[in-house]
């Protein structure tokens, strides 16, 4: 497990190397790749969806006229998709494995067969899912949440194999990223590299890692309720039906019980990828290390307590109403915390505005507005007009647009020169960066008006509803979806411009940015085995432009030698201790 | 500082040992699905409307018979805990506790399979009523997990007879099979009672 | 004066601003009872388990570290 330097002369093969590889950068690689493989599903349910909303019963281009059923099945795949297989693949498989050992100075994950176990039942689940588009009835159509009774009785779904398949997929994913994830935490906990203390580790790393501890910790409950549900759909119980004894309220509690803390596995490490890429192009240090590592425990721990806001108008118990309207409050000021820290961290830095900075900045200004909004909807009493109108979708569009594209493009541009060793094309990657986003605000601050309106947001053709088909509201429908395929046109750059710079870009060398963590002394694409000499860690990872030294920036892994400006062997007054 | 003094130290620290870690970590997972469907249960039970929890021709759970079953279980758990002082001292001589620690919990399991085919022939099955769905999916997910837990622990016998075994591997199985021990009295004392 | 009316309502007599859908009128007491102890138990179990890992790795952390300040070469832990 330990011997891996010498296997790098040999040439493993092709299926060794690439698809059955136990090398976490494969991994992470295969993660990445699959979720993004996955994002072109999820964006064509997206457009299929939001032309049939524009312009009802018109045949779309590439997919034809709208069924009913088929505009249920699509807005539940995208859900499922969007957040399950890309999101999650992405952000937690793809940069976590990714970064943590090579962000840690070592050469590998400590379990690396359960790692490559947990990429290929990620990928079963991924062909589960996909497989479910052809089965006899279609895909699952019951929401992304699969509230029953809708989910847990096929007369009423009228999906008989494609809601089992549905959850068999959910399930399997969340095993898949409970070895993950289990993988994530021991070997930050058992493999930096010596001299790296709990407070010299990266943010991103913390992140991730809180971020799986909150997975593991909030996974259970939802597996627990899945089995129920499963049972229910194939051997005929009632968990969930209330003529037979059961309660379908317990699966709305059971499913947010994961599905809240959910928002914070996926925000946090979007969070540390805008650390890291923040510090970096501000030439400064980052402000408040601390202070960021203990707002995301404090997000984490309070993640566990505002799940219920999703229950507001199912029956809960009002005294419970109103706490976890306070608890969601309350969670907000973690965030709001950490995003004072990253403004305070630009303040006075010679920032650089590349590609992957601008996706940084982006991903603060853009998330604000979805943390913002969700004040309205964690308050019980306005929730109950708000909830499940419009508003809640375009809410939740500015939180998870920026966490599951946003700072994953600003993660991709930024190490993509480490990953494939060249460099991304520049002036394409801004013009992406000012397609999307303008794009995004276009289709989404007008589905808040429609939301504030009454516009309910599972309503298939809105000729039905003579008060939500006035001409203006329809206008504004169609503006979003215009905005939408814009937003998908400019994703066409991103993709050349990926697959171009894979072949044709700049080569890069080893430390591009400039940049002091672990990874950047690795060869860029680093061999199997990572390092030729595994690092020693002598500093905190943020050491920008330190007033004594010559160089702007101060890799952890460089030792203070006596050609140094600073004392010989001093170690900077980082905090000790943990 | 203290890296550049003298030999560089080894590349992994192991802190704590890398089994019983993610061990823990997958038994945390599995202690919330079972706090899941406890949840669940404790739930449905206090809303349910009379008649529909229990039908009246159905049997009531035995109780009084699974307590044997339960002490069997909690015996094998502590033999275990003894096995694992005496694999400290002289890993051979832990051969035959943990053989014995082995055998009480595949009596349970058998025993609790026993119980389910009495259940089943007295009307009590998953589709009947509430209870029975909760009954069945509880009792089973644990029986699931104890028999996983089994076989980690036989390879790690079967190892351990043959001089093979790493002490990891036997610290895994030992937690996981200390959280099949330790889940099952909360399940006894929710669902049978 | 209205919010002390609507506060006292809500804290004297909950059950008058319940709307539960599916509950039934027959144990619905019971019920929202068991909700609210349930969730308090979802909540701390993962929260209590989760602490107790990290004090159990926090010593082990602080015991390591103690061990490698010896600078003696072979009080390094080897793999």
């Amino acid at each position: 497990m330990t011997g891996h330097p010498h296997d790098a002369a040999r040439d493993p093969g092709f299926v060794k190397k690439y698809l059955w590889s136990t090398d976490h950068k494969t991994i992470g690689l295969q993660y990445m790749l699959t979720g993004m493989a996955m994002a072109l599903i999820g964006a064509f349910a997206a457009y299929v969806f939001r032309m049939q909303a524009a312009f009802p019963g018109a045949s779309v281009p590439l997919f034809g006229p709208v069924e009913a059923a088929d505009y249920n099945y699509l807005v539940t795949m995208h859900g499922t998709i969007m957040i399950f297989w890309v999101a999650m693949p992405v952000l937690l498989g793809g940069f976590g494995n990714y970064l943590i050992p090579l962000m840690l100075g070592c050469d590998d994950m400590v379990f690396p067969r359960v790692n490559r176990l947990s990429y290929q039942i990620f990928f079963l689940s991924s062909v589960v899912l996909v497989a479910s588009f052809f089965v006899p009835g279609g895909a699952f159509g019951g929401a992304w949440t699969a509230y029953p009774p809708l989910s847990a009785n096929s007369a009423y779904s009228m999906t008989p194999f494609g809601s089992t398949l549905w959850l068999l997929a959910v399930a399997l994913e969340f095993v898949a990223f409970l070895l993950g994830g289990i993988n994530f935490i021991t070997t930050t906990m058992n493999s930096r590299a010596p001299g790296m203390k709990m407070f010299d580790i990266p943010i991103i790393i913390w992140t991730i890692v809180i971020a799986a501890v909150l997975f593991m910790g909030s996974v259970g409950p939802l597996v627990a309720g899945a089995v129920m549900l499963l049972f229910d759909q194939v051997v005929g119980t009632g968990f969930y039906d209330p003529a037979r004894g059961g309660d379908p309220v317990l699966w709305q509690h059971l499913f947010w019980f994961f599905g809240h803390p959910e928002v914070y596995v996926l925000l946090l490490p979007a969070m540390g990828i805008v650390a890291e890429v923040m510090v970096v192009f501000a030439r400064k240090k980052l402000f408040a290390y601390r202070t960021i590592v203990y707002s995301a425990v404090a997000t984490g721990i309070i993640s566990f307590f505002v799940w219920a806001h999703h229950q507001f108008v199912a029956g809960i118990d009002p005294r419970m109403a109103s706490l976890f309207s306070l608890t969601t409050l309350i969670i907000s000021i973690p965030v709001a915390e950490m995003f004072f820290v990253y403004i305070a961290t630009l303040y006075g830095g010679s920032i650089r505005f590349t590609t992957p900075m601008l996706w940084a900045l982006g991903f603060v200004a853009e998330f604000l507005l979805g943390g913002v909004t969700g004040i309205f909807l964690g308050s019980a009493g306005s929730d109950i007009y708000f909830h499940d109108t419009y508003f809640v979708v375009a809410h939740f569009h500015y939180t998870f647009f920026p966490i599951a594209f946003m700072a994953a493009f600003a993660g991709i541009t930024f190490w993509f020169p480490k990953m494939f060793g060249r460099m991304m094309n520049e002036t394409w990657g801004k013009v992406h960066f000012w397609g999307t986003v303008i794009a995004f605000n276009i289709c989404f601050i007008p589905l808040f008006i429609t939301g504030t309106a009454g516009d309910h947001r599972r309503v298939f053709d809105y000729s039905m509803f003579a008060e939500l088909a006035t001409p203006e509201m329809q206008s504004l429908r169609i503006l979003a979806t215009r905005a939408l395929l814009v937003t998908l046109a400019f994703q066409v750059v991103f993709v050349i411009n990926f697959v171009y710079s894979l072949f044709r870009g700049t080569v890069a060398e080893a430390n591009p940015w400039k940049a002091n963590t672990l990874e950047w002394l690795a060869p860029s694409p680093p061999p199997h085995g990572n390092f030729a000499a595994m690092p020693v860690v002598y500093r905190g990872p943020y050491e920008y432009n330190v007033p004594s030294r010559a160089l702007d920036y101060w890799p952890q892994y460089e030792p203070a030698d006596a050609t140094d400006p600073v004392a010989p062997g001093a170690r900077l007054p980082l905090p000790q201790g943990a | 500082m203290e890296a550049t003094l003298g030999p560089l130290p080894a590349r992994r620290r192991e802190v704590v040992p890398n089994s019983v870690l993610g061990m823990l970590l997958f038994v945390a997972a599995e202690v919330m699905f079972f706090a899941g469907l406890i949840s669940a249960f404790t739930i449905t039970r206090a809303g349910a409307k009379p008649g529909t929890w229990r039908l009246p021709s159905e049997p009531v759970l035995p109780a009084a018979a699974t307590a044997f079953n339960t002490a069997a279980l909690v015996a094998s758990g502590l033999l275990l805990v003894w096995a694992n002082r005496q694999y400290r001292r002289n890993p051979a001589s832990a051969t035959r506790t943990v053989l014995l620690a082995w055998m009480l919990g595949a009596i349970f399991v058998v025993l609790q399979g026993r119980e389910w085919i009495g259940l089943l022939s007295q009307g009590l099955t998953i589709r009947s009523s509430t209870l029975g769905s909760f009954f069945y999916v509880i009792v089973g997910a644990h029986g699931l997990h104890a028999v996983g837990a089994l076989i980690g622990l036989g390879v790690a016998w079967w190892r351990l007879r043959n001089g093979t075994l790493s002490p990891g591997f036997l610290l895994g199985a030992q937690t996981f099979w200390y959280f099949v021990v330790g889940v099952w009295p909360v399940i006894y004392g929710r669902v049978y009672f | 004066m209205r919010v002390a009316v609507a506060t006292a309502i809500l804290v004297l007599a909950p059950r008058a601003a319940l709307a539960c859908p599916v509950c039934g009128l027959v144990g619905v007491e019971d019920n929202a009872t068991a909700y609210v102890n349930m969730s308090i138990m979802l909540m701390a179990l993962p929260l209590g388990m989760i602490l107790g890992v990290v004090i159990w790795l926090y010593r082990s952390v602080r015991r390591a570290e103690a061990g490698a300040r010896i600078p003696s070469p072979g009080r390094s832990t080897s793999s």
